[in-house]
């Protein structure tokens, strides 16, 4: 089966299922939709490389199905990989090699590799063509290997962690250079961060993972309008509805909680007081109070 | 696969020159023992025919052993692939199992030959200073440390790519060692010990007249575990 990169969701992933000894994914299901940048969020250990290895076919699954660009990702690998750019957390090239060294190894990896291009990207990131990868800055690494992944005219970029340990001035210019990418309306991108800033500023939908659950998956947007901070003292909270309420936290004020329907809770509890709230927020509500 | 065979060559070419110059070098300190042997210090030793004759058998041992020990190294790449992380690069492109395990035997093989072309290329040179004749036998006994060479890159490669570069270190140590010992134990020329090298030697001709099912035997386990194995231990 070709791939088809009109499709709605570049990658469509339904009930995934991976267990480790002490972790395990439990029925992980969403969708990355195409033209989009879609953001994987969760804590360390929530099982976002887990699922991007999954993807990339990098670990035998126990059950489940991941399609990308419509095709199955075991059966059409090879092609599919020939159209994703992926970028880790850590750079997989030896500390001897050199720019021009990758450049001719990966032109022998990948089929559509243009030295032009990834030249190019090297002239607009800064990064010396004679200097050894050893020699590179941590951010400079990590601008190498968004060079390599996007010189092969990848459709799809995956990445996992590509802004973890780097500084603020680095992290805008990588974003900068994924909001680029993403100006074709072919190009999907599907990162993983546990940083929320980097996702709010980027991304169109948020996928967040935790304990190898899927807790969120819609529009960035839809996230931020839907959920809501209800303000109120212990006494109301006893009468607030348990199903309206995703997690909550007691302070001395009295209670604060998340509820997932905005608009019907402000509606529903006219006395108590409720609010817009951000994606942290959201998350750090999910992660702590995911039970009542 | 182009990509992964210039990659191994780029990490080994260090080795590969090492490799190459302590070849030429061995040539020339053999160059030089001969030259104090006709007009210098060491004319006593040509005084001893089989010390003589000795010295050029052992020349060619020694100088394609050290070969075949470096076409060995060219198995360093796993481990400096390991150490750097490269399966994060290798599997997110679009290269199979098979050209993966491909690129490692044909470098290690490329470099086999070319230790030991580099070896025959040289050692006729040691014969003529010393006046002697670099015929058939002496051409073929380059062709067996080749085969050898093949021999251990079949035995040893498995096992690298599979497990861990450490474990077939020892593996292929040995080899060397059992290589290297015969190989003593013929210089000391004692009568039962040369017995059992002629037998050795029959038995090379015995691998030599049954070449081709044996290399396809050989090379047939080889490639499986190689596969097999790599395939498990993706998954890992």
């Amino acid at each position: 089966m070709a791939l088809d990169y009109a499709v709605e969701n570049a990658i469509e992933i339904t009930n995934l299922n991976k267990s480790y000894k002490d972790f395990s994914l439990k029925d992980v299901t969403f969708n990355v939709p195409s033209g989009q940048v879609t953001g994987f969020i969760g804590q360390n250990g929530a099982g976002k490389s887990t699922t991007i290895r999954a993807i990339l076919n990098m670990l035998k699954t126990d059950s489940g199905k991941i399609s990308v660009f419509g095709a199955d990702n075991l059966e059409e690998e090879f092609d599919i990989k020939e159209n994703v750019g992926v970028v880790f957390d850590d750079i997989g090239f030896h500390p001897n090699l050199k720019p021009k060294h990758i450049d001719k190894i990966l032109k022998g990896m990948y089929k559509n590799w243009d030295s032009e291009v990834f030249f190019d990207y090297l002239d607009k990131l800064g990064l010396p063509r004679n200097k050894k990868v050893k020699d590179y800055s941590r951010g400079m690494q990590m601008k190498l290997q968004i060079a390599t992944a996007l010189s092969h005219h990848a459709k799809l970029l995956v990445m996992d962690e590509p802004t973890g340990g780097l500084d603020p001035i680095v992290r805008n210019e990588i974003l900068d250079i994924f909001m680029e990418f993403i100006q074709d309306s072919e190009h999907t991108v599907f990162l993983s961060s546990h940083i929320i800033t980097d996702l709010e500023r980027i991304a169109d939908n948020i996928v967040f993972i935790h304990k190898g659950k899927i807790l969120l998956a819609e529009a960035k947007d839809q996230v931020a309008e839907r959920h809501g901070i209800l303000k109120c003292s212990k006494e109301q909270f006893a009468t607030v509805d348990e199903a309206d309420v995703i997690g909550y936290r007691k302070s001395s004020f009295g209670i604060e909680a998340l509820v997932g329907d905005l608009e019907t809770c402000q509606t529903k509890y006219k006395g108590m007081f409720c609010e817009k709230t951000s994606l942290e927020e959201i998350m750090l509500f999910y992660v702590n109070n995911t039970e009542i | 696969m182009s990509g992964l065979l210039y990659k191994d060559f780029i990490l080994i070419r260090k080795n590969i020159i090492v490799g190459l110059v302590s070849i030429a070098g061995g040539v020339l300190f053999a160059i030089i023992f001969i030259l104090g042997m006709n007009i210098g210090n060491f004319q006593e030793f040509k005084e001893l025919p089989d010390v003589y004759n000795l010295f050029f058998k052992g020349t060619i041992f020694t100088l394609c052993l050290g070969g075949i020990s470096v076409a060995l190294t060219s198995s360093s790449s796993i481990e400096q692939d390991h150490k750097a992380e490269w399966y994060k690069v290798l599997y997110s492109s679009p290269i199979n199992i098979w050209k993966e395990i491909f690129s490692r035997y044909i470098m290690a093989f490329l470099v086999n030959t070319l230790m030991c072309t580099w070896a025959g290329v040289l050692l006729p040179f040691v014969y003529m200073v010393g006046n002697e004749k670099f015929g058939f036998v002496e051409f073929k006994t380059v062709i067996y440390c080749w085969i050898i060479g093949i021999l251990v890159i079949l035995i040893r490669l498995p096992i690298d790519i599979v497990f861990s570069a450490r474990m077939s270190v020892v593996i292929s140590c040995s080899l060397m060692f059992i290589f290297l010992v015969a190989f003593m134990v013929w210089l000391t020329g004692l009568q039962e010990m040369e017995q059992m090298i002629i037998t050795a030697v029959g038995w090379i001709d015995w691998i030599y007249n049954h070449a081709v099912l044996l290399v396809t035997a050989v090379v047939v386990a080889s490639f499986a575990f190689s596969y097999f194995g790599k395939k498990n231990r993706r998954w890992a």
